[in-house]
């Protein structure tokens, strides 16, 4: 990565990060998160390539990102020049030698330990010695999957949240051999983004997949023992100032995503108590009811409920 | 309408409850554990029982109020580590107008209060319960009795988590709530919030939910109860001092 110039003020940004334009970014996956953090590093100036496996996913990863900045204009947000010429900072590819020189590698494969260890493999021989090798997943370790690289220390957490364009938070997660000059590259980059970092340990669930379990845990033993229903737990949880209660959340997020994410830190925590899930999300997801996306979940959508 | 409001000495529940009823032209009186009141507990519409540390002493207090009340009165406990149940049980001549509450800090933007009967009530002491929240402006929300009831539950569980997470080093104070604001769009992080409800009053929901379900999943974080034991208990030593940044 080239030095960034000195600015007119003639304080030094030397140690601050380098003209987004001369760091050239890599995305391998190019489904909702590569597509969403694709869309946030053209946005932010980085030439990018979006790597995928066949030609019609990371086609289809281009277009998500053009109708969203496209709708964006339309509403008058920003201009359609500035899309054009974020548009043009994306290559997208089914070649991962196109990896080749990049600087950093964020990898949004599908959350499954073969592929992201292949994927991994691969990257290193590609990729230069110095290239960094982030990886989004949300709940395997920074540890495993760097386990495969003959240089660990290259490898970090970069975890966005969905829709990445949107949610400001990244946690920036440190494996066991992560090396310092790797967290404070990605701070920096992070931060030139528009995001706010937050650094956490290599913990299943890192901060808040972990931290936020009690929001629903509890809602679902409260309404399990019948403190009360859905709706009366949801609303006294508005009415202490979040913004969505239990229920109506884990509706919009997916029974089952919401289901297996308490699943894997409930297992990365090797059965702890305090991250059972519930039967009820079983049932949920047994029967088919996994929220908004279908219709009906906790409440019953096609009826208007809600 | 009188009301009397009983307390722990630094609990900021009976003040604001006080200064609220006082807003709306209503008697409150904030009274000391020791304090000798009963003329006062005679002419009372409701006694309210925001203690939450000490369970014993609120029904110490119950045992020692609830007498001089009038019959159509109500005896209004504070629910955040305690049933309604396990209070009313303490109830010597009627335990049916007791009648449980959870209201966790901070209140002021609140427009709904939890409200549990007893599995001894009678009812007879509802209309009470509910004129004296409508008074302060708050609805009363029905649920069934328990330990710590919605909010005071859901809330000491994200702040056990946190205090897991911190004790563990898995981040720091400010990053574990600025992660819980920004990802999740909590109103605050989980830490200020045990803060502003008393590390002191948290740890107690925790421990209270532990006795009653009898399960590892309440047991409270060794973080948060050497900080209790060491008197940090919030509002005057904040972790962080840095002010969270909102998006
Ligand atoms: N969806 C979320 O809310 C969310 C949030 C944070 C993190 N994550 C993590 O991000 C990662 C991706 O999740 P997603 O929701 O975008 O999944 P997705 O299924 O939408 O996208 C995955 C993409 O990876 C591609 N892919 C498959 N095999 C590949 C390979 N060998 N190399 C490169 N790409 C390959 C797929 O074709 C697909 O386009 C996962 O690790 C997930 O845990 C997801």
């Amino acid at each position: 990565m080239a030095d960034a110039s000195p600015s007119p003020a003639g304080e030094t940004r030397s140690n601050e990060a380098p003209a987004a334009a001369e760091t050239c970014i890599g995305v391998a996956g190019a489904g909702t998160m590569g597509a969403g953090i694709a869309q946030v590093l053209i946005w932010a100036g980085h030439p990018v390539r979006l790597y995928d496996i066949e030609q019609a996913y990371v086609a289809r990863g281009r277009d998500q990102i053009a109708s969203f900045l496209r709708r964006g204009a339309e509403k008058g947000r920003h201009s359609s020049e500035a899309v054009d010429s974020a548009l043009a900072r994306l290559t997208i590819t089914t070649d991962l030698a196109d990896m080749a020189g990049v600087d950093l590698v964020i990898e949004a494969a599908p959350e499954r330990i073969d592929i992201k260890h292949e994927l991994f493999r691969n990257l290193e021989r590609v990729c230069g010695a110095e290239t960094i090798l982030a990886t989004n997943t949300s709940t395997l370790s920074v540890a495993l999957i760097a386990s495969v690289l003959e240089r660990p220390e290259r490898a970090c957490g970069l975890h966005f949240f969905n829709p990445a364009p949107l949610m400001p938070l990244v946690e920036i997660v440190r494996g066991p051999a992560t090396a310092a000059r790797v967290i404070e590259t990605v701070t920096r980059l992070a931060q030139a983004w528009g995001k706010q970092p937050v650094l956490a340990e290599d913990a299943p669930g890192f901060i808040v997949n972990r931290v936020a379990r009690p929001f629903y845990g509890e809602g679902l033993r409260l309404a399990g023992e019948r403190v009360a229903d859905y709706a009366t737990i949801d609303r006294l949880a508005r009415d202490a100032g979040f913004p969505m209660g239990p229920f109506e959340l884990m509706d919009l997020i997916g029974i089952d995503v919401n289901f297996a994410a308490a699943s894997a830190v409930f297992e990365g925590f090797f059965g702890d108590p305090r991250f059972r899930p519930h039967p009820i999300q079983r049932a949920m997801v047994e029967s088919g009811r996994l929220g908004r996306k279908t219709g009906r979940g906790y409440y019953d959508y096609a009826a208007g409920d809600a | 309408m009188n009301v009397i409001l009983l307390g722990e000495a630094d609990a900021q529940l009976p003040l604001r409850i006080a200064a609220k009823l006082e807003a709306h032209r209503h008697r409150a009186i904030v009274a000391s554990p020791d304090a000798h009141l009963e003329r006062e507990t005679r002419e009372a519409d409701a006694v309210v029982d925001c203690w939450v540390t000490d369970a014993a002493a609120k029904l110490a207090a119950l045992g020692r109020y609830e007498r001089w009340l009038r019959r159509d009165a109500a005896y209004l406990t504070c629910c955040h580590a305690a049933s309604a149940t396990r209070m009313a049980a303490g109830a010597g001549k009627a335990p049916g107008r007791v009648v449980g509450f959870a209201l966790p800090a901070p209140i002021d933007d609140r427009k709904l209060v939890e409200c549990a009967l007893p599995l001894q009530a009678t009812g007879a002491a509802k209309p009470a319960a509910e004129a004296l929240w409508r008074a302060i402006g708050l609805e009363a929300v029905w649920v069934d009795d328990s330990v710590g009831l919605i909010m005071p539950r859901i809330l000491a569980g994200l702040a056990n988590e946190a205090f897991f997470a911190l004790g563990e080093g898995l981040a720091s104070a400010r990053d574990i709530d600025r992660a819980m604001q920004l990802g999740t769009r909590y109103p605050r992080g989980p830490l200020a919030w045990a803060e502003v409800m008393g590390l002191d009053q948290v740890l107690a929901c925790l421990d209270a939910l532990a006795t009653e379900h009898g399960e590892d999943r309440y047991r409270a974080a060794p973080l948060l109860r050497r900080r209790v034991a060491a008197g940090r208990t919030g509002r005057l030593d904040a972790l962080h001092p840095d002010e969270v940044e909102t998006a």
